[in-house]
């Protein structure tokens, strides 16, 4: 078998209720051993997503094909896709034995194959000593583990996730993110991840899908997606950002001048395509903004007064007002802050004209 | 159910409580009394505590053959409204829309209209169709009766099933057949059985109907019972109904042991 061979080729999906498009037209490669993220508030279409290609839901439009083959119209059963539900979906009238084998069973496998099988996948998820608890008896992380060597064990073209995650707290949740990705590079299965966390979509995926309204809004690598938003929705949803409005006055090559009243600043285009007399909106991560202290230069300087200042340990976060833009957001590593910032106080505000990114406002 | 238990009760309440458990409890009672006579008619032990007629009632060929018929037509038509029930309730769960609902509805009907009225109606259909005293015709109108209980006794406990058990079966590579069988069913069992039970009981026990459509050749259990009332106030029936009651209290007891279990 091939690589390319095993790539799920998603076309033109169209999924609606009532009047209501939960998908919208959506095109997407998922390739072989991708670990690939679809992330997106409630109400984006991401679980129709995963529950059309799982085939639970009929597609009103467009194709699905797997390889050479068309599962457009497959019932859920012949996909051999493996799905771990949000919740986990254990048999609650079986032992975590027969919850794994449960997939091999209804494919009427031998049972020493099955017993050897079994034994195989709870060894991967680190539970082969619990094969004979019953689900009710397991923590939120062994049931976890559970639903994922069931939803493995048979060996299926590629694994479907539903916010596995959501029900576990912070701890379990950093743990779990540790223990998928180490499954991931190990059976190096094809893996669809759910989720409306930014925080996992950044850490575990390859490739980060972001959703919103039955749309893709924008696809990449995640230190990508995080570098270059194309939308103020993806600024704001994948991590945080201060938007700052203004108009373009000139453009001189790379190069933008944007006022906002008295105050002039200079960005860089990116992939912008802006005319003097636009409206350009610019994405500014509250990292990349620093304090301009004696006589610092910066290619954007504002002042702002500090309405709230809270330590993190290893870093500051503080909130400022400032008279052009509204509230403003900024982190920095506590080494940089020589000394404390009182409620008040006056600052000036500065970053250069590559820290912000130039997108499109869709919100 | 510590909080309950010590709030106090009032006197009032509690002498309700036990009149009303009192009028259910005791007229029950009464046929054991009766049951145990030494009179050939009905009537509470005089001199002496006698068996004859627990021995005449399972030496009687005519009782023992009646016996019979009941089980069997309770055994047959339970059979038949436990499998249809269990198919409509989760035909009617899986698909969950208005047309559905009043599918479920519609198969309450027989224990909504009156038992006489079906009766009726169910007698002049079976002279049609010649079932009239015949085993099929009353198993037939016993299983359409008993359906109800399946149905509501199903339906509950679909109302507790996790829908997306029943997805995760489907995307485990589980056929709609396995699935049924495997997970749906398992998980469901405690209400199939009780709906089982309910039906049992309740053919085990039907009069009504009985009477309207069966003559000669089938005469189950309650219907010699009233015969023996009518005719020779036969103290056999005591003995019959008190093992009546002893067959229910057993089937309600293992009903409520099984729920029990289910639960925990």
């Amino acid at each position: 078998m091939n690589t390319t061979n095993r790539d799920l080729r998603v076309t033109n999906l169209e999924k609606s209720f009532g009047d209501f498009r939960a998908i919208n037209r959506i095109s997407l490669t998922i390739r072989a051993g991708e670990f690939l993220t679809i992330l997106g508030p409630s109400g984006s279409g991401k679980t129709t997503f995963l529950n059309m290609v799982a085939g639970f839901l009929d597609t009103d439009g467009g194709t699905m094909t797997l390889g050479d083959r068309d599962i457009t119209h497959l019932p859920p059963e012949t996909r051999d896709f493996g799905m771990v539900f949000q919740g986990y979906a254990l048999f609650p009238h079986l032992s975590v034995f027969d919850n794994v084998a449960f997939p091999l069973k209804v494919r009427k496998w031998s049972s020493d194959k099955i017993a050897r099988h079994v034994e195989e996948a709870l060894d991967l998820v680190q539970l082969g000593n619990l094969r004979d608890r019953m689900p009710k008896q397991l923590s939120g992380g062994q049931q976890q583990r559970v639903a994922l060597a069931r939803a493995m064990v048979f060996r299926p073209n590629l694994l479907l996730l539903d916010e596995p995650l959501s029900a576990l707290d912070k701890k379990l949740r950093a743990e779990m993110q540790e223990e998928l990705k180490r499954l991931h590079r190990k059976v190096g299965l094809t893996f669809i991840y759910i989720t409306h966390d930014q925080d996992e979509a950044l850490s575990m995926s390859d490739r980060v899908v972001v959703m919103r309204n039955g749309v893709i809004v924008q696809q990449g690598r995640p230190d990508e997606l995080y570098k270059t938003p194309r939308t103020s929705f993806v600024a704001g949803f994948l991590g945080r950002s201060n938007f700052l409005r203004g108009d373009v006055v000139s453009l001189d090559g790379e190069k933008l001048t944007i006022r906002n009243g008295d105050l002039t600043l200079r960005q860089h285009a990116g992939t912008a395509t802006l005319q003097p007399g636009d409206t350009a909106l610019i994405a500014l991560r509250p990292e990349a903004v620093s304090l301009i202290e004696g006589d610092a230069q910066a290619d954007n300087v504002i002042e702002a007064t500090v309405s709230d200042s809270n330590y993190f340990g290893s870093n500051f976060s503080i909130t400022a007002e400032t008279d052009h833009f509204g509230t403003f957001e900024l982190t920095m590593p506590a080494a940089q802050l020589s000394h404390d910032l009182a409620v008040g106080s006056r600052i000036r505000l500065g970053w250069s004209a590559s820290a912000g990114v130039i997108v499109e406002d869709d919100e | 159910m510590d909080g309950f238990s010590s709030q106090p009760i009032s006197p009032a309440t509690r002498t309700t409580a036990w009149a009303i458990i009192a009028f259910l409890v005791l007229p029950i009672t009464i046929v054991f009394a009766v049951a145990v006579t030494d009179r050939d008619y009905l009537a509470m032990p005089v001199d002496e505590i006698s068996f004859q007629h627990y021995a005449n009632l399972f030496t009687s060929p005519e009782w023992l053959h009646s016996i019979w018929q009941s089980f069997v037509i309770a055994f047959v038509s339970t059979a038949i409204a436990g499998l249809l029930g269990t198919l409509c309730a989760i035909g009617c769960w899986r698909i969950s829309n208005r047309l559905s609902e009043l599918v479920r509805v519609f198969m309450l009907l027989p224990v909504m209209v009156p038992t006489i009225v079906y009766a009726l109606g169910i007698y002049q259909f079976f002279a049609e169709l010649r079932l009239l005293d015949t085993y099929l015709g009353l198993i037939i109108a016993h299983a359409v009766t008993g359906l109800p209980y399946v149905v509501i006794t199903v339906s509950t406990s679909l109302a507790g099933f996790d829908g997306k058990l029943e997805r995760a079966a489907l995307g485990l590579g589980a056929s709609m057949g396995q699935t049924l069988r495997l997970v749906i069913l398992p998980n469901i069992m405690p209400g199939v059985v009780s709906g089982l039970i309910f039906a049992f009981i309740h053919s085990w026990d039907e009069l009504v109907i009985t009477l309207f459509i069966a003559g000669r050749a089938v005469f189950t259990l309650p219907r010699r019972m009233w015969d023996g009332i009518n005719e020779a106030l036969d103290p056999t029936m005591a003995a019959v109904a008190a093992v009546l009651v002893v067959i229910t209290v057993a089937l309600l007891t293992l009903e409520l042991l099984l729920r029990g279990r289910a639960k925990k």
